[in-house]
């Protein structure tokens, strides 16, 4: 049996053949595998000389100075490193952050511990479109308010805030802006020179690098200041001890360097794939697209579908890699945090796919999974009592 | 000319053996093993679990004991601020470490030490090691928790684990050892039931750096009550969240699994190199560092006198890299905190180096390298 058409590109990503060719030269015996803080040898200078080269790759896919970059395990980790770091450091000037409902778990968990720490948060309702209400925002800022957490790109629904304007505001009002920027980074282009953003987490595995790798742009003018949340040897200026892994290090820097130069192309590339299978879906009775329709980056599509329980939608497409929504809470039974937030109903959550694209996805696997899902859709439907009353005339029976 | 590496306590190249595996979970078997709604995600699941298998049997742990880090850093921190929030809850507001544990179990400690905590730092003897009877005299009924190294990583010396073990039978006080030096190559000493969390660190065993573990133990059915540092996604159960990096947890499993099968074989080849180092070196007249009887294989740490170990380094980096301390501090001029602890003054830790090997080191031209340290004098 052939593997399953993968279209799960947001939840992760194969590391790039060409990246793990960089990486594969950091790792054995004759490569370059020493212990980058070991300074009393040249295998350890060669680590370090590469773990260098590879921070420049990532602040330049950023327009960022490398000295703003700060490795980390992961998004996850670079997350709770700006959200508690930045409130511990600044809590004498307040304990007050904003955030928004559809932000990445890894945003709002850390958001609900400093909540027990004793912290406010402010949770923004998004637009049905997704997108942040700048007048919302501007009211939901306080004297006491220490950072703004927004994520550029939502991982479920591909919708792309607009960082500019929502900086601009933080900005004027001194208030630290934290950015998600997992799912965006190396698909939409960043100028951290223009952007008025203070702290930007990045994912490697995201990006056809490793899992395992991440980083946190910290702005240095002005000056933001973080306390650091792993003790212990001194890397990274102090903000984050540990071994820095140089091949994971290198395989990160790699990729950002790739996804900076193909990045125009690629992105046309998957538009118009996603647009082929938007057509196709769309050609399907009762769907619903979820997010906006314009501002979304061009690899994500999130359909919900109305009178088919997804659940079972996903079993009958089992040769095809989709997902309900994020693969950190694909365990849960619950409907989608963020399609809530967007005002969806729960059956129109439950019943959504995200179709994530990325680098190897081809036409004819957007064909075939088009002739799928349009397949499946009809015969669940035949089965679906909600499909029943719908044809019987009762309406959008799934919206409410 | 290329030196031969002899700084393996500071990082070591990945096990051939494990390459290939690595390199198939980062371009083949990459799902995320959160995505439940997939095959690709599943067979992640799949490798996770094997590789928690395989971690858990080097210690006798069982495979829900297991929780993958970034490394033994974020181990240490774990299980020592980890336990805060209990401490502060049960009024257990007292730690014990010694002088010579690693930054990454001094810092979190001095950090709990600023919230309120009261951390008791035990001095070692001339050979490096703890006594035991110092750890049961420091004992108290608010004793939350005794971290000791398992090995040190400067000197190699064994700490006595087991006679610690022993003396916290009757005590509450979770038992924590960095294992870092020592997983996969001490090995029965960690399969101590009475050890609570044991930190490991992937890449002093042959796997790649970035990865590493915490072992939490149960007592009975009770888990260590660990608070997360970090929080978002849920991984780990909810202990340790973050997209789970399948190709360094597989990688660690099969180097764990390796450690095991290879290990007298591997301690064989360490002890000959070690002998030849000792008789080649011999005549220099070398004042050896810790009681030998409890240094490991594979690590020396030595002066001699009236040579300093920088000047031994420069002259020596054409045949050997070696180094004069941990690597996390090795861009830092103080003399070692943990030689300094074991009663040396300032020009006595300053003049010790570091020299330690696996057992796949080529052979060193020893004859050699004692030449050259003779032309020094």
């Amino acid at each position: 049996m052939r593997p399953p058409i993968y279209l799960d590109y947001a939840a992760t990503t194969p590391v790039d053949p060409r990246v793990a060719e960089q990486m594969c030269r950091y790792l054995t015996r004759d490569g370059v595998f020493g212990n980058p803080s070991s300074r009393s040898h040249a295998f350890g200078r060669a680590a370090a000389q590469a773990v260098e080269a590879a921070r420049a790759q990532v602040a330049a896919l950023v327009n960022a100075d490398p000295d703003e970059i700060v490795w980390t395990s992961g998004a996850t980790e670079s997350n709770n490193l700006a959200l508690k770091g930045a409130a511990h450091y600044y809590s004498k000037k307040g304990r007050h952050l904003v955030t928004c409902k559809t932000e990445h778990k890894a945003v709002l968990d850390p958001c609900r511990q400093l909540e027990r720490e004793g912290w406010q948060v402010s949770y923004l309702e998004p637009e049905p479109t997704g997108l942040v209400n700048l007048d919302h925002l501007a009211a939901a800022l306080r004297p006491d308010t220490v950072l703004v957490s927004i994520m550029q790109v939502n991982n479920e629904t591909g919708v792309i805030q607009e960082l500019a304007a929502i900086g601009r505001l933080t900005r004027e009002r001194g208030v630290l802006l934290h950015v998600d920027a997992a799912q965006s980074a190396g698909k939409v282009s960043i100028d951290l020179a223009a952007l008025p953003v203070d702290l930007m987490s990045f994912s490697a595995h995201k990006v056809y690098g490793p899992k395992g790798a991440g980083a946190l742009y910290v702005r240095r003018r002005p000056k933001v200041r973080l306390e650091a949340q792993l003790h212990g040897g001194g890397q990274e200026h102090g903000l984050r001890a540990g071994t820095l892994a140089t091949h994971q290090l290198v395989g990160m820097g790699a990729a950002v360097a790739i996804a900076q130069a193909e990045m125009a192309a690629e992105a046309a590339r998957l538009l118009a794939l996603r647009e082929r299978l938007w057509q196709g879906i769309q050609a399907i009775e009762a769907v619903y697209l979820n997010g906006d329709p314009q501002r979304r980056a061009p690899g994500i599509l999130n359909v919900s579908f109305g009178g088919v329980d997804g659940e079972a939608l996903r079993a009958a497409l089992r040769d095809i890699a989709v997902s309900s929504g994020s693969a950190c809470t694909s365990a849960a039974a619950e409907p989608s945090h963020v399609l809530l937030a967007l005002g969806r109903s729960k059956p129109l959550a439950r019943s959504a796919l995200r179709f994530s694209l990325g680098r190897f996805t081809t036409l004819d696997e957007i064909d075939y999974t088009v002739a799928r899902v349009q397949a499946a859709v009809t015969q669940l439907r035949e089965l679906s009592p909600l499909w029943e009353r719908y044809l019987e005339g009762m309406g959008n029976v799934w919206e409410q | 000319m290329t030196p031969i590496y002899l700084d393996c306590n500071a990082t070591t190249p990945l096990e051939p053996e494990v390459r290939d595996i690595l390199l198939r979970f980062l371009t083949e078997e990459f799902g995320n093993e959160g995505s439940r709604t997939h095959e690709y995600g599943v067979r992640a699941k799949q490798a996770v679990q094997k590789a928690r298998d395989q971690v858990a049997v080097v210690v006798a742990a069982k495979r829900d004991e297991v929780i993958f880090t970034s490394g033994a850093t974020e181990s240490n921190n774990l299980a020592i601020l980890g336990l805060r929030a209990a401490g502060r809850e049960q009024g257990r507001r007292h730690v014990i470490i010694t002088a010579i544990e690693h930054k990454a179990v001094l810092e979190p400690c001095a950090a709990l030490e600023q919230e309120g905590f009261e951390v008791t730092r035990l001095p070692v003897t001339a050979g490096g090691f703890v006594d035991p009877a110092a750890i049961r005299a420091a004992l108290r009924p608010d004793t939350l928790l005794v971290s000791i190294m398992q090995v040190n990583n400067e000197t190699g010396v064994r700490q006595p684990i087991e006679a610690i073990a022993e003396i916290l039978k009757d005590h509450a006080a979770y038992f924590h050892t960095d294992a870092a030096q020592g997983f996969g190559k001490d090995i029965e000493t960690l399969r101590n039931p009475r050890i609570d969390l044991i930190s490991i660190s992937g890449h002093k065993i042959y796997a790649p750096k970035g990865i590493g573990a915490l072992v939490m133990r149960r007592r009975g059915y009770d888990r260590p009550p660990l608070r997360p540092l970090v929080y978002g996604g849920g991984q780990e159960r909810g202990l340790r969240p973050g997209t789970l990096p399948v190709a360094l947890i597989v990688a660690l499993g099969a180097a764990a699994e390796i450690a095991v099968r290879d290990h007298v074989k591997r301690r064989q080849a360490c002890q000959k190199i070690r002998e030849r180092a000792l008789q080649a070196l011999a005549p220099l007249d070398p004042k050896l560092t810790g009681d030998q009887s409890q240094v490991m294989d594979h690590v020396l740490n030595l002066a001699f006198p009236g040579l300093d170990s920088e000047a031994l380094m420069v002259a020596l980096k054409d045949f050997i890299a070696i180094s004069n301390g941990s690597a996390c501090t090795s861009s830092s001029y103080t003399p070692s905190h943990v030689l300094k602890a074991m009663g040396m003054d300032d020009d006595e830790a300053n003049a010790c180096v570091r020299i330690s090997w696996r057992h796949l080191t080529p052979a060193v031209d020893w004859d050699a390298v004692a030449n050259r340290i003779r032309t020094l004098r």
